[in-house]
């Protein structure tokens, strides 16, 4: 590889780009570094220290790589409301309680699924990655209900209690368990070979959205009541999850307007951390300020997470998604 | 983002460069990054010279503010270039920032004039 693609190569590894974008800016750079080696040899440098000058005077590739995020990584309005919109529509769902009811909540996450999965395809915007955790959502909801029968079949085996679920079922959820898995990790992966920012931007709702779902789920005859529609019990923590969501959307529109790769981060950070910590403190009840301070590390930790595994994915030279 | 070069203050020419990729630009209708770079410091005796990779986030800033527009074109050899050329807007944004500059330097040459004692 020559000193040019080497140097080239280290201002991609740092853009954090959507891969088009960085595709055009790197054959824009490709184009001025030829005609400024053709230049200099013809001034009569030789090819290698011609290399060098030209590097040299483009500055270092840390630095254009930041300027060039700041240029380009900076997204419309139009991109800040639709990165906002699924975290609008689960606030508006808990705000009027209308999460309760399963048509109302497939309409509501069917769409969200239908354009994250165009969005995949037709290349990663950076606002598809606040759908993603959305979409991502149903299948982990009926993975933590599919648990059940595995844990009576576990409990069978180990302690000889209960009765073990029929075999069709253990392998049906074998399947479902194996496939969501893979949807997520790969989601994950791909997010972190970009930026890992942007996974943290994916995961954002999901850590309080679990401790909900784990809460609700624990309130008496919890489907008895689902079925029923209005039940007050299941209501309490709406008004939380609602203006918690409502925060994740003014953090998502920030996200995507700021220039700053710092700001994006800091933005998600804030808001997962401390807004998370007081939901779940809202949902809990009585944590406490150490329950509270344990809880806001448990989500730093999470948050953080796709910094260590995009770290990992640079260390191990991984291509970058083309 | 300029490098420090000896004789002036490299945020004056930071806080400048927009203008001057602007006026290249709308001189010659239609231009790209490496020409422009190589005019303005062949045009100021070598006095200008940027640290060359800045130039082009920069470019990118003017095109996301609606003052340029950029377009890829296929050159002979197959390469692709990206080319600028002006909007409307990049125009009167240029026209404000030379009167501007105008007033500036008049007022700065009348201060800077020496006092008569």
């Amino acid at each position: 590889m020559s000193d040019v693609s080497a140097y080239l190569d280290q201002v991609r590894t740092h853009l954090h780009l959507d891969p088009l974008t960085e595709r055009r800016v790197i054959s824009e750079l490709a184009t001025h570094f030829q005609e400024k080696l053709s230049d200099l040899r013809s001034g009569g440098l030789a090819e290698e220290e011609a290399s060098r000058e030209a590097i040299a005077s483009f500055g270092q590739p840390k630095t254009i790589a930041r300027l060039m995020y700041e240029a380009f990584g900076r997204g419309s309005w139009i991109d800040a409301l639709i990165g906002c919109q699924p975290h609008l529509v689960v606030a508006a769902l808990f705000a009027t309680h209308l999460w309760r009811h399963p048509l109302l909540l497939s309409a509501a996450f069917l769409p969200i699924t239908v354009v994250t999965l165009l969005a995949w395809r037709r290349g990663a915007a950076n606002w598809l990655y606040s759908w993603t955790g959305y979409a991502l959502l149903p299948l982990l909801i009926v993975t933590y209900f599919s648990v059940e029968p595995v844990a009576r079949t576990v409990s069978f085996l180990v302690g000889g209690s209960g009765a073990p679920a029929p075999f069709w079922h253990l392998a049906g959820l074998a399947t479902f368990f194996t496939f969501t898995l893979w949807l997520v990790v790969s989601a994950t992966v791909r997010a972190a070979k970009r930026d890992w920012i942007l996974v943290s931007l994916m995961l954002l709702p999901l850590p309080v959205l679990v401790v909900w779902i784990a809460s609700v789920s624990r309130t008496d005859d919890f489907l008895a009541a689902l079925m029923r529609g209005l039940e007050a019990r299941l209501s309490q923590w709406d008004e939380a999850m609602a203006f918690f969501c409502a925060t994740l959307a003014a953090a998502t529109a920030l996200f995507m307007r700021v220039r700053r790769r710092s700001l994006k981060a800091g933005a998600i950070m804030a808001v997962g951390i401390v807004g998370g910590a007081l939901a779940v403190s809202s949902i809990q009840g009585g944590l406490g300020l150490f329950g509270l301070l344990a809880v806001a590390a448990c989500f730093m930790l999470f948050l953080v997470c796709p910094f260590a595994l995009h770290a990992y994915l640079e260390r191990e030279g991984r291509p970058k998604e083309a | 983002m300029p490098g420090n070069i000896p004789g002036y203050d490299s945020d004056l020419l930071r806080g400048n460069t927009d203008s001057l990729l602007l006026f290249l630009i709308n001189a010659h209708g239609q231009t790209y990054g490496y020409r422009l770079i190589k005019e303005i410091e062949e045009r100021s005796g070598g006095f200008f010279r940027f640290r060359e990779g800045t130039v082009y986030p920069a470019l990118r800033k003017l095109e996301n503010d609606g003052l340029i527009h950029g377009e890829w074109k296929k050159l002979p050899n197959g390469q692709e270039r990206r080319y600028y050329t002006m909007t409307d807007g990049g125009r009167a944004f240029l026209q404000k920032k030379l009167d501007m500059w105008e007033s500036f330097s008049s007022a700065m040459a009348l201060v800077l004039k020496p006092v008569e004692r």
